[in-house]
């Protein structure tokens, strides 16, 4: 968790998400020891997970020292071990960005996860010019039903917003009775030029894959 | 006569005493971690204990599971640093493995410092040799249990447990720090004694204090 500073939100209502197409997903803050001195508490983190989860699970994005610390230690000190957690290994402002984007977007807890861990890849690329992705595009829809991959490429590049505009909205589709079931999985890309949104399981998917595929995709 | 096992009152003479070395030897320990770290090891662990001897005072425990598990938790609350949940997994561990008694004899005792060893060595992921906290205390339990498994007596094993983590901690000295705050300096981190390691020397001082060496 970051480290305490004056001006630092400490609830949630203070925060306002103006680049997210979709409803919010929960966010907790647990920065800063007693006192808000500079340091973590882990007893503060296994309140905030508790008060983040809504059935769905807990993605935990910490910067670094007694932060990881305190966040493993607060897994332990959970009290309903029930609760899904995940200690991410992402970089503290894109991994927080993206995983607020693919959670926003209605992605699983494993994918929110795994797109904070590569949010770096954007910047990465931009000042090495990698070339490869080591980013699975396509989640793994294994329970079956009918997966269908779109990829939109805009060879200037798509900006953060706009590719947020394009997860929520796409997310945002419902399968035809099934808002419950839903698993989409967009995601951000670390890449920066594309954003992948995969993945509708369902009855009515063929319905619904006609339906998402026939958006217009040009970037 | 040697004393057979070491009781709740001693068990919370032992914290005592931590709490007066570590306020004591602040400054040392504060000053070693300016060496090699972030410059507030003394500072958070004099805090954290302070807040464990006013809690304890509030709230007197009659276990020794509770007690380990109030200094536990108020250190995890009020260091802020990652002594936290190192020297709270420690104890949080300890507690477990003690659990609800009001004595412990040579052998608990050392299974509830084990445990202990155990939890920061999972928590922090930390092996001897790494310059941490580590260096102290695993070859302490290490001559704690010799002793026991020699036959000898609780309070020889105490002291054989404070001589070996204060070998321990002067060992830290010539050390490349493989984890840890110090490990960002590299090779710059030979030449100073591990802060953590310093404090765990301590923890061992005041209980072989404790028990009348």
């Amino acid at each position: 968790m970051s480290p305490a500073a004056p001006a630092w939100p400490t609830r949630p209502s203070s925060w306002r998400c103006r680049w997210l197409h979709g409803p919010a997903p929960r966010i907790e803050i647990a920065a800063g020891a007693e006192d808000d001195r500079l340091g973590t508490d882990a007893v503060r983190v296994a309140e905030a997970i508790v008060a983040a989860d809504d059935g769905a699970g807990v993605v935990v994005i910490m910067d670094l020292g007694s932060a990881v610390l305190s966040a493993e230690l607060a897994v332990d000190l959970v009290p309903d071990q029930g609760i899904k957690i995940r200690l991410v290994s992402a970089a503290f402002v894109e991994g927080i960005f993206t995983a607020v984007v693919a959670a926003a977007g209605g992605a699983a807890l494993d994918v929110v996860a795994r797109d904070a861990e590569e949010a770096l890849y954007a910047k990465s690329t931009q000042l090495r010019q990698r070339q490869t992705s080591t980013a699975d595009a396509v989640p793994d829809l294994s329970a079956g039903g009918i997966v269908a991959t779109a990829t939109i490429i805009n060879p200037d590049g798509i900006h953060a917003r706009p590719a947020a505009l394009i997860v929520g909205a796409t997310c945002l589709t419902r399968c035809a009775g099934h808002d419950r079931h839903r698993d989409f999985a967009a995601s951000l890309s670390p890449q920066s030029y594309r954003v992948d949104v995969a993945g509708c399981s369902g009855r009515r998917h063929d319905q619904d894959r006609g339906r998402w595929l026939g958006r217009d995709h040009r970037g | 006569m040697a004393d057979a096992v070491v009781t709740l009152d001693q068990l919370t003479g032992w914290v005592r005493r931590f709490n007066d070395l570590v306020i004591k030897n602040q400054a040392e320990l504060t000053e070693l971690d300016s060496a090699i770290g972030d410059a507030d090891h003394g500072i958070n662990m004099a805090r954290g204990m302070s807040a464990v001897i006013n809690k304890l005072a509030g709230d007197p425990p009659s276990q020794v599971n509770e007690l380990c598990k109030t200094v536990a938790m108020t250190l995890v609350t009020s260091v802020g640093g990652a002594s936290g949940p190192l020297y709270g997994t420690f104890f949080l561990r300890f507690a477990g493995a003690a659990g609800p008694a009001t004595e412990l004899d040579a052998e608990a005792l050392d299974m509830a410092l084990r445990a202990g060893l155990t939890g920061i060595v999972e928590r922090g992921k930390a092996a001897p040799g790494d310059k941490t906290m580590v260096d102290a205390l695993s070859p302490a339990v290490d001559a704690m249990e010799l002793v026991i498994k020699n036959g000898g007596d609780l309070v020889a094993a105490v002291a054989a447990a404070r001589e070996a983590a204060a070998a321990g901690r002067d060992s830290t000295v010539p050390l490349v720090a493989r984890k840890g705050r110090a490990s960002y300096l590299g090779e710059r981190s030979a030449g100073h004694m591990d802060p953590g390691a310093a404090s765990m020397s301590l923890l061992f001082d005041a209980l072989a204090a404790e028990l009348g060496h």
